[in-house]
């Protein structure tokens, strides 16, 4: 079974959008380029590299390739890249290897559902937050904090935006409303019961993030997606399949992936991703460190230097993913950061509602779609 | 059906071991027995043991002891998908039946070159994975490169349209790949079918449909029952198809399942609608084996 459709917000991007993208050639083995002799560290650590996994395919290669060298130059401390899978089922395996006593990782990437679970299972280690000074870099919402300290790092972001074909429209749309429009089977719409849609209709109808915090306010948020029913040719789980709808003239538009819909424009397919007037949603993965790690200073060095506006330039330039620190910190060009994200104001997914709740959204979500 | 003291080796014919007293003929059988034990009553203990757990956000298996699983295996969402299920099995097992036998028949009157080349083209499909399948199924069925334009080049229809997400695109993809399991099941008893039968009824002066539906049909009702059985219990279980080719009204208890268990994190509910399921496919077992009888032994 295919990671791809069986869990589809960890967007774990592999095989699509690895030929989508520029080939990476070589593995990128980081692990090499930091094995040239370090002076000024001591022979063990040089010889340890730091093993740090990333979703398998593009990005775990994206990674290999351009921004874990930089690292290894900045501090000398070599790093092991390798790939997992994305979403609850790498939470499940991770927290047996955990118990286990041994996490296959020191540091992994994370969803933001996968950290609120992961704390709740004691999956991560925390770290002391004055040991990691660049964190004041990150924007506010993109650290977590647990009681003991911080056990997350934002690491990268990705904007769900509205997808709109141009030759459909006379104008194109402006707000999340026009999903609620008079536009019979038109959409492509990300479903199942962590879908950003519910963040969408809640931000745009509803209280936002506070509406689905309690059951009750689920509960209206999804009886008004399902008033999109008509209007929804697909409800997709896995993001191949809305490009290939999209690419087949069978949607015209819909809720998708920012970087996805830019790469496709840039290749010649006639799109736009629009950020509406509500704000396009934005996601974001962080760092953590697996509990059953004993916590060392390479590990609280790579969490220090990933939220500097160095390492946020490579992730925006190659990774293809939004950054997470203000803009007027990092030196991208106008072209680059649009590629990859914007300065509007985003709708940021309700996490922590979402999880809390989780059980009775993917339950109800299934019973109003499938009725 | 067979007894067990009828199944029961009285003396096991292996050779070297035939009729070695007591319990030591037994020992080949330990090796299954354990393999058994191993890949399939532990795994299902463990199924049952998670379907009685309550649901723990810290656990992602649960913990302790309860029913409550069980008592919302009621609701709309379980009961919709049990019943689209086992529908959509119905479904296909008897479209597949209807294309596969007919073919099958064929084939056995073929030459002996001919048949082994149906046998290698039907057995080589089933090395293709159910995933790549189904997308090419979605390509085929789609508006701009799909078989619709081919209708459109004929005439048959005006313009190209998008044949998926639909009923009728999941069932054509799950006949696809049922089609060789049918034809595997259906061969040896249609090859080695005495056509002597046959001729006589013909030397009586039956007409070829006559003896097909009176002869041919009631000697391969066992085949057959076990051909469809096959199919209903693939196809109720079917997770891939549904989820790309169909629309939310065409989601199988498996997508839900996957949506409880990995979604819903609830591991525990999950279970139950899995045990759930496989009563209704035991039920269905027994149905249709019912139906097959002993049917013909040759």
């Amino acid at each position: 079974m295919p990671s791809k459709i069986l869990f589809p917000n960890s967007r774990p991007r592999s095989g699509q959008n690895l030929s989508r993208r520029s080939v990476l050639k070589g593995m990128g083995s980081a692990a090499l380029v930091g094995s040239v002799s370090m002076p000024f560290i001591s022979r063990a650590a040089a010889q340890t590299p730091l093993r740090i996994s990333n979703f398998g395919g593009f990005f775990e290669q994206a990674f290999a390739e351009h921004v874990y060298p930089a690292f290894t130059e900045a501090t000398g401390i070599p790093v092991q890249s390798i790939p997992q899978s994305g979403g609850a089922q790498f939470l499940i395996q991770l927290a047996q290897a955990n118990q286990a006593g041994a996490a296959p990782m020191d540091i992994c990437c994370a969803g933001q559902a996968e950290v609120i679970r992961g704390r709740a299972q004691n999956l991560w280690a925390s770290v002391d937050e004055a040991s990691l000074p660049n964190l004041s870099n990150l924007m506010t919402p993109y650290v977590y904090r647990s009681d003991e300290g911080v056990d997350g790092v934002g690491a990268m972001g990705w904007y769900m935006t509205f997808l709109a074909n141009p030759n459909e429209f006379e104008t194109l749309p402006t707000s999340w409303k026009e999903l609620w429009g008079d536009h019979p089977g038109a959409w492509g719409i990300n479903s199942g019961g962590t879908s950003p849609i519910l963040d969408i209709t809640a931000a745009t109808y509803f209280d936002g993030a506070s509406t689905l915090d309690t059951e009750e306010g689920c509960a209206e948020v999804l009886a008004k997606i399902g008033e999109l029913k008509p209007n929804t040719r697909l409800w997709w789980s896995d993001e191949g399949s809305m490009q290939s709808a999209y690419q087949n003239e069978e949607v015209i538009g819909g809720t998708y992936y920012h970087d996805v819909a830019m790469i496709m424009k840039s290749e010649g397919t006639p799109i736009e991703s629009i950020f509406p007037e509500e704000g396009a949603v934005q996601g974001y993965n962080a760092w953590c460190i697996p509990s059953s790690n004993e916590v060392t200073d390479s590990m609280i060095e790579f969490l220090n230097w990933s939220a500097t506006p160095e390492a946020h330039e490579l992730i925006a330039r190659h990774v293809s993913a939004a950054p997470l620190i203000d803009r007027s910190q990092l030196d991208l060009t106008d072209e680059e950061f649009a590629a990859v994200s914007s300065q509007s104001e985003p709708i940021l997914i309700a996490s922590e509602a979402k999880v809390k709740n989780a059980d009775f959204l993917a339950q109800e979500f299934i019973r109003i779609l499938s009725s | 059906m067979a007894t067990i003291s009828e199944m029961r080796p009285s003396g096991l014919n292996i050779r070297g071991l035939k009729n070695v007293p007591g319990g030591l003929s037994q020992l080949p059988l330990i090796w299954p027995a354990l393999m058994i034990l191993g890949f399939f009553a532990i795994p299902l203990f463990f199924l049952f043991r998670v379907s009685l757990a309550n649901r723990d956000p810290a656990v992602y298996q649960g913990t302790g002891f309860s029913l409550q699983a069980f008592t919302q295996l009621g609701q709309p969402m379980v009961l919709n998908a049990v019943s689209f299920s086992v529908m959509l099995s119905l479904i296909v097992a008897s479209i597949s039946m209807l294309v596969t036998f007919p073919a099958t028949y064929f084939i056995t009157r073929l030459s002996r070159r001919a048949q082994v080349a149906w046998l290698i083209g039907f057995l080589s499909t089933l090395a293709l994975s159910e995933v790549l399948i189904t997308f090419s199924w979605q390509i085929l069925l789609s508006k701009k490169a799909g078989m619709s334009n081919v209708l459109v080049m004929l005439g048959i229809l005006d313009e190209s349209m998008s044949l998926a997400p639909s009923f009728g695109g999941v069932v054509a993809c799950i006949i696809y790949l049922v089609i060789p399991f049918n034809f595997m099941t259906l061969y040896p008893g249609l090859s080695r079918l005495d056509t002597s039968y046959l001729e006589a009824a013909r030397t009586l002066g039956a007409r070829p449909t006559r003896a097909f539906f009176e002869i041919l049909l009631p000697l391969m009702r066992k085949p057959i029952a076990t051909a469809f059985l096959t199919t209903v219990i693939m196809t109720i279980g079917a997770y891939v198809a549904p989820i790309v080719l169909g629309g939310p009204a065409n989601w199988t208890i498996g997508v839900v399942i996957s949506e409880v268990a990995i979604t819903g994190q609830n591991l525990p509910l999950a279970s139950a609608i899995a045990i759930l399921l496989m009563l209704v496919t035991a039920m269905l077992v027994l149905g249709i084996n019912r139906i097959g009888g002993k049917g013909y032994v040759s």
